[in-house]
């Protein structure tokens, strides 16, 4: 066995009409953590998906252990040791703890046809021991917390150490996007664990994510591998460089362009509950301020925001607009009330991916592109030549499926399809998630844009950083209850420990 | 880099099934004319539009619900209920009854629609279940026995069944249908909102369109160009029967989809159900020339709608077949 447990030589991968990897190298030690950065489309996901048996390469080899392999299935690259934790689970909700961990792997529990549960259970039961996690092998996969599962997917993976005999090369997608600040470090832990006992390549979106955590970093920039470097000689801004070609500014979240917001309320929110989600909610959101909600999973400030778009009723409580109060409960009243909702899933709540540009910023509001009485194709397509340029939405035509646009330009869509609709307030979920890292400044300039004209933000930021570095105002939430207001004035920025005080 | 090529892939997918059902209906015509010279009569032409009128109409009604990614399993036993109708009342009411024809087709649909939104029932099983229930209601209101209308009435159904200009006027009509069927499709809210649905139900949903009325509306035009096709086979057949129908879901439905509309919703349109209707007559046609027991000409017609689904399907949607 070489020094590498895992090497990736020479790798090509063409798609037609792109390259997607162009001769890339990468290769892990034992006991690694090894870090893959790069913007959307520079190439993560194609290896990742080679490496798991998705994709063949065209050009290149891959060595486990110095062994020459080929990897054409997800069975095959976990008979080799290879599995990856999904950035969209991959468990199944019906299905026990016990039962998940050993999908497709039930021959050494069969007797005479049947499964033996008891061995089962103290199989599983070693496998969360590894990764530290209580709870039982018999406990259903939906009842769990989405962190709980990324635990119990882990120590799926972990179970390959048994299957193969070998310590396990752990693939980790993107596993803190949808993770609050304590389990990620509950996850961190985990990891640092691991590492006496499997390899770990670790992707994510987040630097400083990639820093605290890994010995090595990779950085990929249009399917090319433009530097690996020892973490602990790199920096956040050379890595940034890096990935975009462009320096990091210290301005990242434009905090000078931050304005005060003016004395006029323009929604008010007044003792909203939905039993089992929040509790008594009140906020005075004013002309051109940006508030963020801070909170965990289960703090109640996603349903929150997806009341005030009009998807979930609340049991009590009014929402004022400029004075007026207006019918709770239906998007449709939210949206003529001046409401728009950018969702966290924007591929499913926020776009209908499957019609092109046009369609989907005038659906929420096509009475513009109708002309005596019918609808104008022709306007319909100007409008979206306007917002594609006013937006400098990239995409290859004006007639393109927005399913063909990327997650930074999709969420120019989104929100053109609500400055068409001219609304006053913006409910942001996670406007930056899966953005790249231009994008997401592109994203942060606009919304300090909107915000000097009199647009008005509830938001949910991605991060702490972000909640902080945007909003004017923050409330922190927990248990559905709103716990602090903590003013963040672009001259006083609260520091992330304020806020996690009010949150846990 | 991932994203090209789902758009390379969606642009050949695309073209492929835009271009599919029209080579198809060409290479078919070429066989025909060449297998009998006088297929390309106009006087054999002009029979097949005739023929293909009723079926169209009723393609264009399913063509809404299946653009929204819905089925609609009832039409054909609709489509006898308003034969029923008709040949019920049309003694005693005169033109009227057609209009009742009409009308029992939007409370079918509006029934439909309701059950499938408010009650938050698939409208596979929503529209199945209404099925059942329309069979059952015209064989026992006809006691499972023909109504015939009387030859003193058949004045009445002139407008149908009379010509002008050498073409019956039953083609007339399913032209004026597929004109309301386009501008409905192409420049109405109500178009628009149907394809959104069809292509991403959730995010139609949170811009503020209204999906349950919308989806009402469909079941009820959907049936009522269901009643209309059914009041058509009542005039040109003289009477009513709970059979008048069978045969046409089947059809009906592979008019949709070899036109090139696709099952899983948002992609397709009225124009691609012409299509699929000029399919279907010339395979009427050249399957009787060829001698095809009629009795088996549906089971070529189910082959037929898989073969169609399984060509045009986009797998990179539905990444699992339930």
């Amino acid at each position: 066995m070489g020094e590498y447990v895992l090497e990736v030589r020479n790798i090509s991968k063409s798609f037609p009409g792109v390259k997607a990897l162009d001769d890339v190298d990468l290769a892990v030690k034992p006991n690694e953590i090894v870090g893959l950065v790069g913007e959307n489309g520079a190439g993560k996901s194609t290896l990742l998906k080679i490496l798991i048996g998705a994709y063949q390469p065209d050009e290149g080899d891959l060595l486990i252990r110095g062994e020459k392999v080929q990897i054409k299935s997800v069975k095959e690259a976990e008979d080799h040791g290879l599995a990856m934790v999904f950035q969209e689970q991959s468990l199944l909700p019906n299905l026990s703890v016990r039962e998940n961990i050993f999908l497709g792997n039930e021959e050494q529990f069969i007797k005479f046809g049947t499964i033996n549960w008891g061995k089962m259970d103290r199989e599983a039961r070693r496998q969360l021991e590894k990764v530290e996690l209580d709870v039982a092998p018999t406990a259903y996969t939906a009842d769990l917390k989405f962190a709980t599962r990324q635990m119990v997917e882990l120590a799926r993976v972990m179970s390959l150490e048994d299957r193969t005999q070998h310590a396990p090369i752990v693939i980790l997608d993107e596993p803190t996007t949808v993770l609050e600040k304590n389990e990620i470090d509950l996850l961190f832990d985990r990891i640092c664990s691991l590492k006496d006992r499997a390899s770990i390549i670790f992707v994510s979106h987040h630097l400083d994510e990639i820093l605290e955590l890994t010995d090595r970093v990779y950085v990929f920039k249009d399917g090319k591998k433009v530097a690996d470097r020892v973490t602990s000689e790199t920096s956040e801004s050379e890595l940034h460089q890096l990935m975009v070609g462009r320096e990091l500014k210290g301005e990242y979240y434009r905090q000078s362009k931050q304005i005060t917001p003016a004395d006029q309320v323009v929604m008010s929110i007044q003792g909203l509950s939905k039993e089992g989600q929040y509790e008594d909610f009140n906020l005075d959101l004013h002309k051109g301020e940006i508030i963020g909600l801070a909170g965990v999973l289960g703090s109640g400030r996603e349903e929150v925001c997806r009341t005030v778009a009009g998807i979930i009723k609340p049991d009590q409580g009014q929402i004022l607009i400029n004075g007026q109060s207006i019918a709770l409960g239906s998007p449709s009243q939210s949206i003529q009330s001046g409401i728009g909702y950018v969702p966290q899933d924007r591929g499913v709540e926020g776009l209908v991916l499957y019609l092109s540009i046009g369609p989907n910023i005038t659906l929420p509001d096509l009475s513009s592109v109708i002309k005596r009485g019918l609808l104008s194709h022709k306007a319909e397509r100007e409008l979206a030549e306007t917002w594609i340029d006013r937006m400098a939405i990239k995409t290859p035509s004006a007639e393109a499926l927005c399913l063909n646009l990327s997650g930074g330009n999709q969420q120019k869509v989104v929100l053109s399809k609500w400055l068409a609709s001219k609304v006053q307030i913006f409910v942001l979920d996670h406007p930056t998630r899966g953005v790249d890292v231009g994008a997401k400044e592109e994203v942060y300039e606009l919304i300090r844009e909107l915000a000097s004209q009199g647009i008005s933000f509830l938001l949910i930021a991605d991060t702490l950083e972000e909640t902080i570095g945007l909003s004017n105002l923050i409330l922190t939430m927990k248990d559905g209850q709103v716990t602090q207001h903590i003013e963040a004035p672009s001259d006083g920025k609260p520091q992330p420990l304020d806020l996690i005080q009010h949150m846990m | 880099m991932s994203v090209i090529t789902r758009l390379d892939k969606i642009r050949k997918t695309t073209n492929w099934v835009d271009i599919m059902p029209l080579a198809t209906l060409i290479i078919l015509v070429i066989i025909m004319s060449i297998g009998s010279p006088r297929f390309l009569m106009p006087s054999n032409l002009l029979g097949l539009l005739a023929q293909g009128s009723t079926l169209l109409v009723m393609g264009l009604g399913e063509t809404f619900i299946i653009l929204m990614g819905s089925i609609d399993l009832s039409i054909a036993p609709v489509a006898a209920m308003a034969s029923i109708v008709v040949a019920m009342l049309l003694p005693g009411y005169g033109y009227l009854a057609f209009f009742a024809g009409l009308l029992f087709g939007v409370f079918a649909g509006a029934l439909t629609g309701t059950v499938h939104t408010k009650a938050r029932i698939p409208s596979f099983i929503a529209s199945l279940g209404a099925m059942g229930l329309w069979t059952g209601v015209a064989f026992v209101i006809t006691d499972a026995t023909p109504i015939t209308v009387a030859t003193e009435n058949s004045y009445l159904t002139k407008w149908v069944t009379g010509s002008t200009f050498g073409v019956t006027n039953v083609v007339y009509i399913a032209v004026v249908v597929l004109l309301i069927t386009y501008i409905l499709e192409k420049y109405t809210r109500f178009g628009r909102y149907v394809k959104a649905i069809g292509a991403g139900e959730k995010a139609t949903k949170v811009s503020g369109v209204p999906i349950d009325r919308i989806k009402i509306k469909a079941f009820i035009l959907c049936a009522t160009l269901a009643a209309l096709s059914g009041v058509l086979l009542s005039t040109k057949m003289a009477g009513g029967s709970a059979r008048m129908a069978d045969g046409f879901l089947l059809k009906a439905i592979a008019v949709v989809i070899l036109g090139g509309t696709a099952i899983s919703g948002g992609i397709g349109g009225v124009l691609r159900t012409v299509v699929g209707v000029l399919i279907v007559m010339v395979l009427d046609v050249g399957m009787n020339m060829f001698g095809v027991n009629p009795w088996f000409q549906q089971a070529i017609y189910g082959g037929i709608i898989i073969l169609a689904v399984a060509l045009t399907i986009d797998r990179s949607r539905i990444t699992i077949i339930k």
